[in-house]
């Protein structure tokens, strides 16, 4: 297939990247954070968000420096942290077909939300190196779309903006606290920087890295304003779905016919997850399959597939779900974080002491040691040459 | 493979897909289903036994019947005596051929002669069972079964004139306090959840108060204090005051909206309350050739905001002796300074240390034309 090749527009990148992070947050978004910090969460999340985006700068790759990425030990570290976030999306899936359950198919067994969801993206993962990217393009923008359509009828019932904005009695332990809540949402970030970050059109850019950060998190803070706004810190904690919860009371009654937005908004959800999932698969089938045994593609997304397949149905339960997300998963993506952060940051220092002409990959003819942001007009070097 | 083979699997990949995603196999049409439209609550025989009464709609109505049916056959009710709402729902369900189905469920009236602990029971088993779609209404009102059981002849089935007119965005006061915001406020510490109250006139229905759920009863405002709840909260959308001048003429002042904006300041000695209220209406009636001029307009502008004030005290008032706080200042000043709520604790409802300053400003933004 001649696709197979094609690299990512840094539109295509950017919009990517947010679906690598959108998806495991989009649904369980913002109970947690609420919980441990009340009114204060917004300083968490603001702390966690600006991580974010110094993470996305740190892990980008550099221009001149692509070839060092798939360093031994960087593709042990990058792999741990892939079945770390294998782990998430089997958590996310459970929690997605424990919500579907609970507000719209009453009836249908948990493995009948997972397994068509899971057959989809191993089916559009096997594809082609470039099916996922056109995919999140095309899907994406409706996806955003649609929430912001919805996000603003939702504005109607919103009425405490001040209960939105962080009180006077703030505290530093419950700001880190909510922070840490956080932690699981950033395990995908630096492995989809730095594996997808080198192959945009255009030569690797930090800033493409950085917009993503900022649309996922923009839409999460959206997210986060509506709910606290129309529900108050206090009445939030006590609900399992906060954001179903609140644009399920979208009520359109002078629309004619559609009175309910709460099965777009279902859609929406399901979508965002399989985004995110396709992704994550992506990003595995990057790691593990040799860009030259492309027929391992399918055997690699086939065994994911059933495992996570598999997982999702030994989770007894949501409510376990979210417990191992909290105990389990969170402790171990702030350790992988860590080492993850501190690997960044010798890479960044060893290719910043290296002279540019031995950084510069052979047959390279661009400049050598430039910021992204002066990127040359002149002929972008296609890989497909 | 061949293209024609790797078509077909991918059409019975497709078809498969279909199938399975659809979720067909969990339905169950509408008309093996009995949806509620409304449920009343009164006391029953005993202190420990309600009367649940559920209303469905007449599903033999059609549309090609609808003209014929009288409207007193558009809707029957199912009564049952349950010590809860759960157990309710299961009563009725075996006294119905069709499955009982609660999310078109659009009003539940709840008699004020009831404990308070029933409505709160009430409001958290709609919640958590999940069978309800929680943009119903829940008012309060003397005699739950009158009023869940009238159709007035303005409406047809399967509408609920009460739900309509708290829908419509038509009353003299914004209500916008459906099922979920309640059991908002009821989660929410420092205000008191309050109701609509709606009495029955014969086959017609009354909006004409306030019912606060309290911590031990069920409190009714009346016209009035509901009129200053309203000014003070800012819910005022269309409403008219009547005022009487000193030659014994009266005049009114229509079409009255506004806001209220609310600052709380704790202090040492308390908390300071501002809430500073803007109005603006409409002057009805002639006024040409009645000498009146703009200095009247000025006075009636002052007559207008004294009646506010004189409204938002009795308000105040019936707040402070019930020990209530439906206007949620309680709430709003822990949202907007924690610290100092954290320095002066002040239980909901209590008014000990609290200054309140209400400033009222009305601008009167036109006169009314008589044709």
């Amino acid at each position: 297939m001649s696709a197979t090749t094609a690299n990512p527009s840094p539109l295509t990148y950017v919009l990517m990247l947010a679906a690598s992070l959108l998806g495991p947050a989009l649904f369980v978004w913002p109970l947690h954070v609420v919980v441990r910090a009340g009114q204060n969460a917004l300083w968490g999340v603001l702390l966690a968000a600006s991580w974010a985006i110094l993470a996305a700068w740190l892990h980008s790759p550099r221009p001149n420096a692509e070839a060092r990425a798939d360093g031994c030990v960087q593709t042990a570290l990058d792999s741990l942290g892939m079945i770390l976030l294998l782990g998430i999306d089997v958590l996310m899936l459970v929690l997605l077909a424990g919500m579907l359950k609970a507000f719209f198919l009453y009836e249908t067994p948990r493995w009948a939300c997972i397994f068509p969801l899971l057959a989809v993206v191993m089916w559009w993962t096997g594809h082609g190196r470039s099916a996922p990217a056109r995919i999140t393009a095309f899907w994406l923008p409706w996806m955003l779309i649609v929430s912001l359509a919805f996000g603003s009828l939702a504005l109607t019932n919103a009425t405490y903006f001040r209960a939105a904005l962080p009180s006077t009695d703030c505290r530093l332990s419950q700001v880190v606290a909510a922070a840490y809540t956080t932690a699981y949402l950033g395990v995908p970030l630096g492995l989809t920087v730095r594996r997808l970050g080198g192959t945009v059109a255009g030569g690797p850019g930090s800033r493409y890295a950085v917009f993503g950060v900022l649309l996922a998190g923009s839409i999460l803070l959206l997210i986060y304003g509506l709910n606290l706004a129309t529900l108050g810190p206090d009445a939030l904690v006590h609900l399992r779905w906060p954001s179903v919860f609140t644009l399920e009371q979208v009520t359109l009654d002078s629309a004619f016919f559609i009175s309910r937005v709460g099965i777009a908004v279902i859609f929406v959800w399901t979508l965002g997850v399989a985004m995110a999932v396709l992704m994550h698969f992506h990003l595995a089938t990057r790691l593990w399959v040799p860009p030259h045994r492309s027929q391992r593609r399918w055997i690699v997304t086939g065994v994911m597939g059933l495992l996570v397949a598999g997982a999702s149905n030994l989770v007894l339960s949501p409510l376990a779900a979210t417990h191992l997300i909290l105990h389990l998963v969170n402790p171990l993506a702030v350790a992988y974080l860590g080492i993850d952060t501190l690997a960044g940051i010798g890479h960044r220092w060893r290719t910043r002491k290296q002279p540019p002409e031995h950084a510069r990959p052979p047959g390279h003819s661009g400049p050598g040691r430039r910021p992204p942001s002066n990127r040359p007009p002149a002929p972008v070097p296609d890989p497909r040459h | 493979m061949k293209p024609a083979g790797r078509i077909g699997i991918r059409l019975l990949a497709l078809l498969g897909l279909l199938l399975t995603l659809s979720g067909c196999w969990d339905q169950r049409p509408v008309e093996t289903r009995a949806a509620v439209v409304a449920l009343g609550i009164d006391p029953g025989r005993s202190r420990s036994l309600f009367r649940y009464t559920f209303v469905f709609p007449n599903v033999t109505t059609t549309a090609t019947s609808l003209a014929a049916t009288p409207s007193s056959q558009e809707f029957f009710t199912v009564t049952v005596e349950s010590q809860s709402l759960t157990g309710a729902l299961s009563a009725a369900q075996q006294r119905q051929s069709r499955s009982l189905y609660l999310g078109q469920v659009r009003l539940i009236a709840l008699s004020t002669r009831l404990p308070v602990t029933v409505w709160r029971n009430t409001l958290n088993s709609a919640v958590q069972s999940g069978r309800f779609v929680l943009t119903f209404w829940l008012v309060g009102t003397s005699h739950a079964r009158r009023l869940v059981s009238l159709s007035p002849p303005s409406e047809v089935v399967p509408e609920v004139a009460v739900y309509r007119a708290l829908s419509c965005h038509c009353q003299p006061i914004r209500w916008t306090q459906r099922a979920w915001r309640l059991w908002v406020q009821s989660q929410t510490p420092g205000i008191t959840p309050w109701v609509p109250a709606v009495s029955t006139e014969g086959s017609r229905f009354l909006l004409h108060g306030l019912d606060v759920i309290g911590p031990t009863q069920v409190e009714s405002w009346n016209r009035t204090q509901t009129g200053g709840w309203g000014y003070l909260t800012g819910r005022v959308r269309n409403g008219f005051l009547t005022m009487h001048q000193s030659g014994g003429q009266s005049y009114t002042v229509g079409q009255i909206h506004g806001r209220s904006a609310l600052r709380i300041v704790t202090q040492a000695h308390g908390v300071d309350v501002q809430d500073s209220l803007r109005y603006t209406g409409v002057l009805e009636g002639n006024t040409v050739g009645s000498g009146w001029s703009g200095t009247f307009e000025h006075q009636a502008e002052m007559a207008a905001a004294h009646h506010i004030l004189r409204l938002a005290v009795q308000a105040w008032q019936k707040a402070r002796a019930t020990h209530t706080d439906p206007f949620g200042w309680h709430r709003d000043w822990r949202w907007q300074d924690e610290a100092g709520a954290l320095r002066h604790p002040s239980a909901t409802g209590s008014w000990q240390d609290w200054n309140i300053r209400v400033a009222v400003h009305f601008r009167i933004r036109n006169e009314g034309v008589v044709r």
